[in-house]
């Protein structure tokens, strides 16, 4: 076992406070850090010791790793649980924390910089027998000649992507031989400007997948499960905004044929924690696009789900515990569903931070709220915008669908404009409700001028 | 929530302290606030007392707090500059100079406890 006391949350808002949460109920002491505009983060009013950090600026603070860092050593952390988002797939933050002598809770650095190279993840991938989508298998060569033969062999349409990019950057669907030559050289250009790597590689691009996941845990000791799928479908500009569990319309023996391949993907690697294998899904067939190696935003619907609380298993699996249950005590009951509220204009998407008058979230039975917001709080402008996950489970997906307007309904926010009236509107949009959407779904809505 | 979200409640603990001026901010950047007379609640007071201006010199950086070697006791007379303590980072020590002149009314961290970023460090009042 590894004598974890104190756990430094390096990170804010609502998945801050999910960590102090979970650390709590672990008896565990815990760190909060902040910078000089999240003095007043609800997280901090939990936490054993807080510490601020830095100025608003991300990159010097959440974004800083010798500042977290610091902190850690000021107030005697053995652990980092980074959340997601800001340091959180930093390999190099991952291989200094190990360094510094404490845990990171997450993933080995070898295996995060692995996953965090998209030509090696699927390599590993179809090494462990997970289906990708046809491609290079290697980054396409210099001689353009050479790399045009191979996106020929693909097929077309394709989409050449950046090697260690992500965030839509670097990529350019080709739907055309001849215009192959134009998107390799223009996403070579920009992914060596955006990530410092222009190398590049292509596989088939396909037309209205869908977005679905697989949520895994794996123990220190050799042990990987898999807790079922979510579908992530709903996106604008590849952000997520309502995810559901389980995905619906996919036979159970295809996810779990899935899930036990992504299992036994996860001991080959050497992975340890949570962590998520992302596919596109279409005409039944499943396409890894990558592992995110955290939790991830969505992870509720999975614990309202499968009953189990990830964040403390993560904590528990970076003190060196095994898992506590095996696959078959894994079990899926009922239908959940996530939207995550933003302090954004629900039509433009503008931001929209600002004081927080009143807030006044739902509740009943299937309702769970995961927030960072109270009356009086300000949303500072210098961060994501996410400010409350709304989540319901119902005994499937119409009780689900059902619960979730109702909350919607009865969640009041004064002062700060939300997406909320958004979420509402799908909940009642035909598609939706029908459900299998693809990722296209929202935008295809919003340029038919029927905004939902 | 910024310095001037929190101007109403430190103007109201202000007049119930009777403090008239305070002045926040480091070598660099600086904040000021002189109270007005209120005319309603002030019916004859002495003309001799003036309430004092209270500043806070702030830590420049997150790090290791650490007392200066002289002046930085309570009650000190300290300059414009004066170097009352340090922050500790590694091998690196950063001055914390007294941002006013005046007495070293309160010392706000302690020796060798960590300290964050523009956190309170020390009290310097002016009369």
């Amino acid at each position: 076992m590894r004598d974890i006391r104190t756990v430094l949350i390096a990170n804010r808002g609502e998945i801050a406070l999910r960590i102090a949460r979970a650390c709590r109920l672990l008896g565990l002491r815990s760190v909060g850090v902040h910078s000089e505009a999240d003095a007043g983060l609800a997280h901090l009013r939990l936490v054993d010791q807080r510490i601020c950090i830095g100025p608003a600026s991300a990159a010097r603070s959440y974004l800083d790793a010798e500042r977290i860092l610091r902190a850690a050593a000021l107030t005697g952390a053995d652990a980092i649980h980074p959340g997601y988002g800001f340091l959180s797939e930093n390999a190099d933050f991952a291989e200094a924390v190990e360094r510094a002598g404490l845990v990171l809770v997450g993933p080995p650095s070898s295996v995060m910089r692995m996953m965090g190279d998209k030509i090696a993840a699927k390599q590993q991938m179809r090494h462990s027998g997970v289906p990708c989508l046809p491609g290079s298998d290697d980054a396409l060569p210099d001689d353009i000649a050479e790399a045009m033969r191979i996106c020929d062999s693909v097929g077309y349409p394709l989409i050449v992507k950046a090697a260690g990019g992500g965030g839509g950057r670097g990529m350019r669907v080709v739907r055309r031989p001849e215009d192959a030559r134009d998107a390799i050289e223009t996403a070579r250009e920009e992914a060596g400007r955006a990530f410092g790597n222009a190398s590049v590689y292509a596989e088939r691009f396909l037309q209205h997948p869908r977005h679905v996941e697989i949520q895994v845990l794996a123990d220190g000791v050799g042990q990987a499960v898999w807790l079922g799928a979510r579908d992530c479908s709903v996106q604008r500009r590849h952000q997520k905004l309502i995810e559901e569990a389980p995905a619906i319309g996919i036979p159970p023996d295809r996810i779990a044929e899935l899930g036990e391949r992504c299992a036994r993907a996860c001991v080959q690697m050497g992975y340890v924690g949570a962590g998520t294998f992302e596919f596109l899904y279409e005409d039944g067939a499943f396409s890894f696009i990558e592992m995110n190696t955290r939790l991830q935003v969505e992870h509720p619907v999975t614990e309202m789900t499968t009953g189990i609380d990830i964040v403390r298993e993560q904590l528990r699996i970076a003190m060196g515990h095994p898992l506590s249950f095996g696959q078959s005590d894994i079990e899926t009951r009922g239908h959940a569903i996530e939207c995550r509220i933003n302090a954004e204009h629900p039509e433009t998407f503008a931001p929209c931070p600002g004081l927080v008058r009143t807030w006044r979230p739902p509740g009943g039975p299937g309702v769970r709220v995961d927030t960072h917001l109270y009356d009086g709080y300000t949303v500072p402008p210098q961060y994501d915008s996410l400010v409350a996950k709304l989540i319901v489970h119902g005994a499937d997906r119409a009780d689900a669908l059902a619960r979730m307007r109702a909350a919607l309904d009865e969640m009041m926010v004064e002062g700060i404009t939300t997406t909320a009236p958004l979420h509402r509107r799908l909940m009642d949009a035909a598609g939706f409700c029908a459900g299998g959407v693809s990722v296209h779904y929202l935008e295809a809505l919003a340029a038919e001028g029927a905004t939902p | 929530m910024t310095i001037l979200d929190q101007l109403p409640a430190l103007v109201a603990a202000m007049r119930r302290n009777a403090v008239r001026g305070l002045t926040l901010g480091d070598a660099e950047t600086r904040l000021t606030l002189r109270l007005a007379d209120v005319m309603a609640e002030a019916p004859m007071a002495p003309a001799a007392i003036v309430a004092p201006t209270v500043t806070r010199a702030l830590s420049p950086e997150m790090g290791v707090f650490r007392l200066g070697a002289e002046g930085a006791q309570t009650g000190a007379q300290v300059a414009c500059g004066t170097i009352l303590g340090f922050v500790e980072i590694g091998p690196a020590l950063l001055p914390i100079p007294s941002p006013a002149a005046g007495t070293l009314s309160a010392v706000l961290a302690e020796d060798g406890a960590p300290i964050g970023f523009h956190a309170p460090a020390f009290e310097i009042t002016d009369a």
